[in-house]
């Protein structure tokens, strides 16, 4: 059975649409990734016209992630002070993004440059999470490894407005995560992805959280910032296609179920050099089809 | 589908009957199985059936053009720019038809010389496409009408159909017709010409409206119309299908 996709105005068999979803939901209950990297270069492979994807992919990201951060709230682990800092950072960068995505539409340089930023960060998180999972595969097979500090200091956490963040043990400037959110938001907007894969090392890394606390609170701040780019979208492009959204969505709620079962099975550093392999293969997929010579170097584009 | 064919054959009956009235010149006259395409919530294109009846002589040489609503168009070039491919060059033509589909009951060449194609308007290179650049070489506006016509193709919106008409019994005529799912909403136009010996002896024109409507069309026009409210409520609708599918998976 077909559907019209009303608001990207092409027709999909409502098998692809579900199937799609239940494997990019297979892949993102495993790996507990939001899987908008996957999902988004997918549509845009499958005809949905690029705009239309971005934006239809931060609708259903903010389902996926009300689902997920639900049973973090539960056990406690969302930083909602650290979370609101991180809410404000996303919200100004998204609103950001979503100017720049309408002012490179109108150039006609979007496709482009959302296959440039895919390139770029899937690159370095893809490259730099392989090192880390590798490096912990080989510790665990030399016991008596040396553990660092909880976290290490450095001169970024001393900036002005220093806060202290209970849930999170930590007392550091408020102007840190701020723009980290704010960094990611622009990049959320432009690429149609939740921006976790970026947004949780950084947490992990660059801030210093503890780990149970960064899905959850990396979660809670994403429902805010893909909500703001839904609304934002809609009024300025009218590309946020919800018919499309809840499909995947259908499709991404059932495949994330297997797809936690099956990520049970494996170890944490396993399961992350996994899907750094995954994230390299679509960043190199992604140059590839940059580089090599087009089949026809011609295109055209109805305008309205 | 069994009604379609009722009023198909109906239509040639009454063609065939109201035949008697004495015309010196030859007439023709056409029509489609249907009176409205509906871009609906299921659409996956639609096969349409043409049909109609020749007097006043035997059908030599039918000819068809189905052509959509012109639209600006913009057609890029892609060129390598520090080893990546990106656009670099457009030309918009300013009045290209979204669907421009051809039949004949032989090749066109055969039944049509090049330059009574021109004089009829029939071909993309004789519709007198615009472009909004100044006047380009010949060369070069060639290379970029070929482009046009060969993307336009892929798409499976410009097409020339050839033996896709069958005559029967020198009189009557029927040719199938697929608009494919990426049509675009808007008036259609059928042209249907009688052509001999390389000349045209009548012409018959209908007009087929393709619209969206249903579901569909009432999602289009609030996401357009009420762009603010869309936005809410896409969001509303993601919290609620958020929670439901945490709730339906909590309880196993």
């Amino acid at each position: 059975m077909y559907i019209y996709l009303p608001i990207a105005e092409i027709s999909m068999h409502i098998a692809v649409v579900i199937g799609l979803g239940g494997g990019v939901g297979f892949l993102s209950g495993m790996f507990g990734v939001g899987g908008g990297f996957l999902m988004t270069p997918l549509l845009i492979f499958l005809g949905v016209p690029s705009a239309v994807a971005v934006s239809t992919e931060a609708n259903q990201i903010v389902a996926s992630s009300v689902s997920g951060v639900l049973a973090h709230w539960r056990r406690g682990n969302v930083d909602f002070k650290m979370g609101g800092i991180l809410v404000a950072g996303g919200l100004v960068g998204s609103s950001i993004g979503v100017l720049l995505f309408s002012i490179l539409r109108d150039i006609r340089q979007i496709d482009l440059v959302i296959r440039l930023s895919y390139v770029v960060f899937l690159g370095i998180t893809g490259v730099l999470m392989l090192m880390e999972s590798a490096r912990a595969i080989l510790r665990t097979r030399q016991p008596g490894a040396k553990r660092g500090k909880l976290h290490q200091h450095n001169w970024l956490h001393g900036l002005p407005l220093k806060v202290r963040f209970r849930k999170s043990k930590l007392y550091i400037s408020a102007l840190l995560p701020f723009f980290l959110a704010a960094f990611v938001g622009v990049l959320s907007a432009i690429m149609g992805v939740g921006g976790g894969f970026i947004l949780v090392p950084a947490m992990i890394y660059l801030l210093g959280m503890p780990t149970y606390t960064v899905i959850g609170t990396s979660l809670f701040q994403i429902i805010f910032v893909t909500a703001n780019i839904t609304i934002l979208q809609s009024v300025q492009t009218q590309t946020v296609d919800f018919v499309l959204a809840g499909l995947l969505l259908v499709g991404a709620v059932i495949g994330a179920q297997f797809g936690a079962r099956v990520g049970a099975l494996l170890r944490g550093e396993q399961l992350r050099g996994l899907l750094a392999l995954i994230v390299l293969a679509v960043c190199l997929k992604l140059v590839f089809d940059l580089v090599i010579t087009p089949e026809d170097v011609f295109s055209v584009e109805f305008l309205k | 589908m069994t009604s379609r064919v009722y009023n198909y054959l109906v239509a040639i009956l009454l063609l065939v009957t109201g035949w008697s009235c004495p015309v010196h010149s030859s007439t023709l006259v056409a029509d489609l199985d249907l009176d409205q395409v509906s871009i609906t919530i299921d659409f996956n294109g639609e096969s349409l059936l043409l049909f109609g009846a020749v007097s006043g002589g035997t059908a030599s040489d039918i000819i068809v053009i189905f052509k959509g609503p012109d639209v600006p168009l913009a057609l890029r070039k892609k060129e390598r720019a520090s080893g990546i491919w990106m656009n670099r060059q457009t030309i918009i033509w300013q009045n290209a038809p979204s669907f421009y589909h051809i039949f004949s009951n032989r090749t066109l060449d055969e039944v049509l010389s090049e330059e009574q194609q021109a004089r009829l308007r029939i071909g993309a290179e004789h519709i007198g496409l615009r472009t909004g650049e100044a006047m380009l070489d010949k060369e070069k506006a060639k290379l970029w009408r070929n482009a046009l016509t060969r993307n336009m193709t892929d798409r499976g919106l410009w097409q020339l159909n050839e033996n896709y008409v069958s005559i029967i019994r020198g009189a009557l005529f029927r040719a199938p017709v697929y608009l494919p799912a990426n049509i675009i909403p808007g008036e259609y136009e059928v042209r249907v010409l009688h052509v001999q010996n390389n000349q045209l002896i009548a012409e018959d024109t209908t007009y087929i409206s393709v619209a969206k409507t249903g579901v569909g069309a009432m999602i289009y026009a609030f996401a357009h119309d009420y762009s603010i409210f869309y936005g809410f409520f896409a969001v509303c609708f993601a919290v609620f299908a958020g929670w439901l599918a945490a709730a339906a998976f909590r309880k196993q």
